[in-house]
């Protein structure tokens, strides 16, 4: 996790974990080992959307944690508010949720959460032969 | 690989219309380079999880929103561009959309008895077979079921592949991040290695940053992905970089002065996913992802369709709503959920811009027409899921855009448009386009196979002129 400061990782899980607690079987946030995997896409995002969550993870870092959950469900209740107060909140709510389901639910983080979904797909790799053009 | 080089033509963007003209100009004789802002994946090496997937297939890390965060957009990135990632239905406009085209255009040819020879054309250079129907996953069987318990007509659809051992029991929802077996036509397994076998010069990790058209040499200024810049000349210039690629290149070459109409006239086909809980197992996951079309003449008449589709874990966690806990025991029924989108035929033309860093700014919204339409879809969705027994229903409220179109529209006139007919920019005879940024409007019906016909056709027309 370079790109992030030891605030910011710490931001990461508190928030991680306000968002997936972990359920039965199914590994929280921080338990999944998938944070580690955060630069990946920190790398490709535009460099402003990239200040502003590490922003937020520098205030998950320190705000109490009821609290962080608060925040984030009051982005998801932008519906109720008027614009463009709620367009930062969706904002806000698809950017947090963007980054912390796509590192938790893209299962790399050694947490097996697919196989605790029941989800297994596959495709057997025998090579094809080379595409000829003919319909 | 030399920067001195005078090619005939440089191409920026090695997506679906970058693929098919990079091979019709080299087969023609012409010495191009095709130069690609994102990584090239060799066979069966594209990324094998969601995370890489986003990162290294999409811009901005996976998703783009427009200004007020209502639209999430999808734009691919990589050697096969879109043709990539995306599900290769491959449809014919019909006659209403062509129609459209020609009233918002003024372009004569935009009807089916000219455009078909070059569907043809288009159709000569890769794999298109039906979906077999005899493996339609349970998701499959019930968008059909649904249809049917309505009175809805449904179709089997046509696809860019070749063979994907359904029998195998593969799962061709893996192949958004990829075709591991390279069973999908894209253009990275199709065009581009043929162009490359007749002399194309494919440049991976060159993004286009400026643009500096002289009337015998287009200069094309690129970041490679170390951050260091480089430059390629040619002679012409064919812009393949999709909707916001293009718009985004030549405003930040400031060229809007010029071209009045840059950046303007933006459509999405914005899509709105909904999600049936059943009690018993869909495993919408498995075997095909899509099995059939709405093919009902009422919900075109209505300015919308829906697709049979599944969408992976990061997306379904996107879509359902509640947090904690509750979140985690829905995610854990991704097996018991079918999925059903409503993609509208959006009448309301957006704008794209960028700010001083590059990024682009979309301008896009729903008005009341595209409201009513995606309405009208629900409602639809809703009966399908009701009548086959879905015991809860969960309404997609962020709209998704994948077909990203406009933004350097054909026209006649150049005030309201930015290609002429003949597919160069109007006041620029050595700058092409036939892409999805060179749509007039939203035409409700998938947009490769056009994108794919219209740039067999530009690059005849290319050739011509070069002769
Ligand atoms: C998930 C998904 C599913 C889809 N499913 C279907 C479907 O089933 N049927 C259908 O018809 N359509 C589908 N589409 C849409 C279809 O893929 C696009 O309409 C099509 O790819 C657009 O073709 P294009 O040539 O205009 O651009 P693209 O194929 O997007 O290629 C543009 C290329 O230009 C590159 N580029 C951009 N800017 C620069 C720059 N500055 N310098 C260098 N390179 C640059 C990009 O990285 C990209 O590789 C889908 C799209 C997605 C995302």
């Amino acid at each position: 996790m370079s790109t992030l400061s030891a605030t910011q990782q710490r931001g990461l899980l508190r928030l991680g974990d306000a968002l997936i607690p972990g359920d039965g079987d199914m590994p929280s946030f921080s338990e999944s080992g998938c944070a580690e995997y955060a630069d990946r896409i920190l790398v490709s995002m535009y460099s402003d959307d990239r200040a502003g969550l590490k922003g937020v993870l520098t205030l998950c870092a320190i705000l109490p944690r009821p609290l962080i959950r608060k925040l984030f469900a009051m982005t998801d209740r932008h519906e109720n508010a008027p614009e463009p107060v709620a367009g930062l909140l969706r904002m806000a709510n698809v950017g947090i949720k963007g980054f912390l389901m796509t590192l938790y639910y893209s299962d790399i983080g050694g947490g097996h959460v697919f196989s605790k979904m029941g989800w297994d797909p596959v495709v057997h790799r025998q090579p094809q032969e080379p595409t000829d053009g003919a319909r | 690989m030399s920067n001195n080089t005078i090619y005939d033509a440089l191409i920026v963007g090695a997506g679906v219309s970058g693929g098919f003209i990079a091979n019709a100009l080299t087969e023609a004789g012409m010495k191009c380079a095709l130069l690609e802002a994102g990584r090239s994946f060799p066979s069966g090496q594209y990324p094998d999880n969601e995370l890489d997937a986003n990162a290294l297939l999409y811009w901005g890390g996976g998703i783009e929103l427009n200004k007020n965060a209502s639209l999430g957009l999808l734009r691919p990135k990589g050697v096969g561009g879109g043709s990539i990632v995306n599900q290769a239905l491959v449809d014919r406009f019909d006659d209403d959309a062509f129609d459209s085209w020609r009233e918002a255009s003024g372009v004569s040819y935009f009807n089916r008895a000219e455009m078909d020879p070059w569907y043809d054309a288009a159709a000569e250079q890769i794999s298109i077979k039906t979906v077999p129907e005899e493996y339609a996953n349970g998701n499959g069987k019930i968008f059909r079921e649904g249809f049917e318990k309505n009175g809805y007509q449904y179709a089997p659809l046509e696809r860019a592949h070749r063979d994907c051992r359904f029998e195998d029991g593969n799962c061709c929802i893996e192949c958004l991040r990829g075709c591991p077996i390279d069973s999908k036509q894209s253009t990275a397994v199709t065009l581009i290695p043929k162009a490359r076998a007749a002399g194309l010069d494919l440049v991976p990790e060159f993004e286009a940053i400026h643009v500096d058209p002289r009337k015998d040499l287009v200069t094309v200024i690129g970041r490679g992905g170390d951050g260091r810049e480089s430059v390629y000349r040619g002679r012409r210039l064919v812009l393949a970089a999709g909707a916001i690629g293009n718009s985004r290149l030549l405003l930040m070459s400031g060229l809007e002065k010029q071209l009045p109409a840059l950046g303007h006239n933006f459509y999405t086909h914005p899509q709105f996913m909904c999600l049936g809980l059943y009690d018993e197992p869909v495993n919408g996951h498995h075997g095909p992802l899509q099995s059939y079309r709405s093919a009902d003449p009422t919900f075109r008449a209505n300015g919308f369709k829906l697709e049979n589709v599944f969408a992976s874990p990061v997306a379904v966690a996107m879509l359902v709503p509640a947090l904690g806990r509750e979140h985690m025991q829905r995610m854990r029924a991704i097996t018991h959920m079918g999925c059903v989108e409503v993609a509208v035929r959006d009448t309301n033309p957006g704008r794209i811009t960028v700010s001083s860093s590059g990024k682009p700014i979309v301008d896009k919204t729903l008005n009341e027409e595209d409201r009513r339409r995606r309405d009208r879809g629900l409602e639809a969705i809703h009966n399908i899921f009701e009548s086959t027994g879905a015991t809860e229903i969960i309404k997609g409220n962020l709209a998704i855009g994948l077909h990203l179109m406009g933004g350097c529209n054909i026209g006649t006139d150049p005030t309201r448009s930015v290609a002429t007919p003949d597919f160069h920019l109007h006041g620029f005879d050595n700058i092409h386009v036939a892409d999805s940024s060179a749509f007039p409007n939203a035409p409700g019906i998938n947009p490769s196979f056009t994108i794919m016909a219209l740039s067999c056709r530009a690059a005849d027309k290319i050739v011509q002129g070069a002769d």
